[in-house]
């Protein structure tokens, strides 16, 4: 398939300002973070400024403004998992894979703790690149982190 | 209408805001983000006041028939003191090196709040060096300090977050970045800042965030060695900018004086709106020529606010200086007392 | 009243929820009939208004009250003293808008995810009916980001209804005109509070606004607008078809109703429980979610999610209302209607640290207050956790603590210290 351009993803949005949002969305979806040129382009569309792009960019968790490490691991420290120990987890994380969380140190990983995903029942939960992993357990993790490793 | 501000009635208009008349009536409330017409954001949370029982911020808070204010109380001091000491504690604290020093609208209110300690941050011996580390890397993982462009020095150690220049920029060069303790007031993508330098957001600026750029050490050198021949080009509505800036310092002094005090050694005035390049030039050449100096040992400063004018030094022009930076001479002149200036380098 | 009646889950399980026969088999969209042919918008608005429901997103605001606001406030174009930002450049004139706030990022919570998944149609027809009574011509389901499945059942959801002529134009035949659109959120808890989500839908920073004026008068794109939490509209099709006065009676008065109830930690049957409003929560954790589970030791409750209180053994008595302080019994701020049981294996060092690290994190960072003080609790908290605790910390956290009650500029600031204040003053821990 043809990799999409940013041009076509913008096209099918109407240029209205409540489209800024779900624009960036689906740029991030397809590209992996919305970088300098992709928020310029948009920012042109939307008839706004960079700035204003790079704001609203900026303030959600779920777009990046930077292109992500090969490896993206995200472990729930919100009461409900913390209850069921994940920072037990999250140092299992730390050690294993050498790194400190919110450390963007390592080009390979990176290991970020995240607020909660609404799966308290099962927690805790590790997102690893997307996918969600629910009741990890500190021997589960050489597992599930081996399937990217 | 009519409202009681600590038991005094004053006069106020509808749609007035309570900070609104208590700067006209000459009530002290400390702002940080409110500033003259600009959008009122009400995020300092200094301008507490008490309506009701109630803390209520009176940049926002509109006037209304038989509104009581109390603007100073226990509560109201406590609230100011701590909000000011956790910016004081984010804020950078070098203030004797500060580009802003005692021009500094957070460092004033620090004075006088007595905000003299840190609370919030632990000190040496209490912790290892590892925590410090730590410490000192979650601190400057948001920083970002910029000198690249010709015009602005930019360090957001020393930002309060405050959106005077986000709100202020004509062009929407800045904007609020990121989201909770992580938050920089900054360039898209950490730009380099690249308008047309009106240097409107220098002006807002409460803290040395936003500073106008020079070389102060060659700018002394150049105004020190007697070989140099200092020229101060004034543009035509800087004087009172400047008398502006040194008020609370030399209120009285004669400009012309101050200016040859600090080593200018020729004060021309522009007269009319933009002819500054061509006096410029005919200093350079003709004024050169007839004086019989030697044009390279000429040195031309632009004072004016026009500090885009820095994006074309070269030929003519060597310098420009803002009323800010002219009157941060004169400051330091002045706490150094007679003799040469010697900046802290 | 008995225990046993369910507002919300009577059919979860008993129906597939992708299927809007099952619903209609079961006497949905009714309501909406009932309001389409026989009730004329105030009378709606009258009924909510005597169910005296409360918004079960946290704050427990009267939702007739809010309908009622939206509804009586003339659209767009009245005349404002505040300055609004315009923040599109073709603001709709002469609209009035209904928001379904799905956005439920409140740690511990997920009753909003499960009405989803298991009864979409409930929620749908309560939007419906809702946006109606205000004569909203257009509504948003503000969903949470990561909500990606829910969001699927919901677009399946609302083609079947407009199928079947429950909105779009001319509904089942009336008057009536209404769009439905999903908005769906990019992350950031503070979306849930009203103002940050109508931002949102804005394209702007999920922070909240300067209020007044409040969504009701000036909300999205500057018009008067409601926001109601998912399960609170979901109440609306069971006060429409059974009237106001009945819901009325159920559960506690100054909050009626029933509730889910979100039960997790250290109890045998964790999970989402229905039960009456005004139920105490020693009788949740052990006639509904079975007790504390086996060989854990019950230490303290938190109530309501990340800015919930903390209720020790003793306190388990409370009622769960959101009116507090104003019967004789003792009651608790029932928020999100979390309950996370916290038995005494759990490290309070770590959870000291989760409670900071998430206002920390999730706080907009726009006021001094908020973005300062949380950050520097949570660095306490991590001296707390490596045993270097300071006298002078012990002022910070009370200045931070007192600050952030008394100075913030919305209700997230206020309450991010709850649980910090409750584990000191109820000696969870100690300095």
């Amino acid at each position: 398939m043809k990799q999409k351009t940013i041009q076509s993803i913008i096209l099918e949005f109407e240029p209205k300002s409540e489209n800024i949002l779900p624009a960036l969305k689906k740029t991030n979806a397809i590209f992996g973070f919305v970088g300098e040129k992709e928020a310029k382009i948009i920012a042109e569309y939307f008839d706004v400024s960079e700035s204003k792009i790079f704001e609203t960019t900026s303030f959600y968790d779920e777009i990046k403004t930077e292109k992500q490490p090969e490896i993206l691991i995200q472990i729930c420290n919100s009461a409900n998992c913390t209850v069921n120990n994940s920072f037990s987890i999250i140092s299992e994380v730390e050690n294993l894979l050498k790194i400190k969380a919110g450390s963007s140190a390592s080009s390979k990983f990176k290991l970020e703790e995240i607020s909660c995903l609404g799966r308290c029942a099962d927690g805790p939960v590790m997102v690893v690149n997307g996918k969600i992993y629910e009741r990890v357990t500190k021997s589960s993790v050489h597992g599930i982190l081996g399937e990217y490793i | 209408m009519d409202i009681k501000i600590n038991n005094k009635i004053y006069e106020a208009k509808e749609n007035e805001t309570v900070l609104d008349v208590c700067r006209r009536e000459g009530i002290r409330i400390p702002t940080l983000c409110a500033f003259e017409d600009l959008l009122r954001g009400a995020v300092c949370r200094l301008c507490l006041v008490e309506i009701g029982g109630r803390l209520t911020t009176s940049c926002t808070a509109k006037v209304c028939e038989g509104l009581e204010v109390i603007t100073e109380s226990e509560d109201i001091n406590k609230a100011r003191r701590i909000n000011l000491e956790l910016l004081w504690a984010d804020h950078a604290g070098k203030c004797a090196t500060c580009k802003k020093n005692l021009m500094c609208e957070l460092q004033k209110l620090a004075l006088e709040y007595k905000i003299e300690n840190f609370h919030f941050i632990p000190r040496k011996g209490e912790i290892t060096g590892q925590e410090e580390l730590d410490l000192i890397r979650d601190n400057w993982s948001r920083v970002v300090v910029e000198n690249e462009n010709p015009c602005i020095s930019r360090n957001s150690e020393l930002c309060i977050e405050c959106r005077r220049c986000i709100n202020i920029c004509p062009e929407k060069k800045f904007g609020f970045n990121h989201r909770g303790s992580a938050v920089v007031v900054g360039t898209p993508y950490e730009k380099v800042l690249d308008c047309s330098f009106c240097g409107k957001c220098i002006e807002v600026c409460p803290t040395g965030a936003l500073t106008d750029k020079n070389d102060y050490v060659k700018i002394i050198d150049d105004l020190d060695n007697l070989e140099k021949f200092s020229v101060a080009v004034l543009d035509i509505d800087i004087k009172e900018k400047i008398k502006k800036q040194l008020t609370d310092i030399t209120p009285e002094k004669n400009l012309k004086k101050l200016l040859t005090e600090l080593g200018f050694e020729k004060i021309v005035e522009v007269e009319k709106e933009n002819l500054e390049d061509e006096i410029i030039r005919k200093i350079k050449i003709e004024y050169a020529k007839h004086e019989k100096i030697n044009p390279d040992n000429i040195v031309i400063f632009f004072i004016s606010s026009k500090i885009y004018k820095k994006k074309n030094l070269g030929k003519y022009l060597d310098y420009v200086l803002s009323e800010r930076e002219v009157a941060r001479l004169v400051r330091n002149k002045e706490k150094i007392g007679k003799g040469k200036i010697h900046p802290i380098k | 009243m008995t225990d046993n009646l369910k507002v919300l889950t009577k059919y979860w399980g008993k129906i597939n929820p992708l299927r809007i026969e099952d619903y209609i088999c079961v006497g949905g969209y009714m309501a909406l009939e009932k309001f389409i042919f026989k009730m004329n918008p105030e009378e709606a608005i009258l009924e909510i208004k005597k169910s005296g429901l409360r918004g079960r997103g946290g704050a427990g605001f009267p939702t007739g009250d809010k309908l009622e606001m939206v509804a009586r406030n003339s659209p767009c174009g009245v005349n404002f003293d505040y300055k609004i930002i315009p923040t599109s450049r073709d603001t709709p004139q002469g609209k009035k808008y209904f928001i379904c706030n799905l956005e439920e990022s409140e740690p511990g919570t997920y009753k909003d995810r499960l009405i989803v998944d298991n009864n979409p149609h409930l929620l749908l027809e309560g939007i419906i009916i809702s946006a109606l009574s205000i004569e909203a011509k257009k509504a948003y389901i503000y969903i949470n980001g990561n909500y990606e499945k829910q969001k699927e059942i919901l677009e399946i959801a609302i083609s079947q209804a407009k199928e079947k002529k429950y909105w779009g134009e001319n509904i089942l035949g009336s008057n009536y005109n209404l769009e439905i659109e999903i908005y769906s959120g990019a992350g950031a808890y503070i979306c849930g509070e009203e103002t940050a989500l109508i931002n949102s839908i804005e394209s702007n920073r999920g922070e909240p606004k300067i209020r007044p004026p409040f969504p009701t008068e000036a909300g999205l794109f500057g018009c008067p607008t409601a926001v109601s939490n998912t399960e609170t509209i979901s109440n609306i099709p069971w006060i429409i078809s059974n009237g106001g006065e009945r819901f009325a009676r159920i559960g506690s008065k100054n909050s009626p109703g029933t509730k889910l109830f979100i039960l997790s930690g250290a109890v045998a049957k964790p999970g989402i429980y229905e039960a009456p409003t005004g139920i105490n929560v020693r009788k949740l954790i052990d006639q509904y979610a079975g007790g504390i589970k086996k060989g854990k030791e019950f230490w303290f409750a938190q109530i309501g999610g990340a800015c919930g209180k903390l209720l020790l053994e003793k306190e388990l008595k409370a009622k769960m209302e959101f009116c507090v302080g104003t019967g004789r019994d003792l009651s608790v701020q029932m928020g999100s209607g979390s309950i996370l049981v916290v038995d005494k294996s759990v490290n309070i060092h770590d959870l000291l640290i989760s409670w900071t690290d998430f206002f920390r994190r999730e706080s907009c960072g726009k006021c001094v207050p908020c973005r300062e003080g949380t950050f520097r609790l949570w660095e306490i908290a991590k001296r707390f956790r490596d045993g270097k605790i300071s006298d002078r910390d012990k002022t910070a956290v009370e200045d931070i603590l007192w600050t952030l009650d008394n100075t913030t500029f919305c209700p997230l600031g206020k309450f991010a210290g709850t649980a910090f204040r409750d584990a000191i003053t109820k000696n969870i821990l100690t300095f």
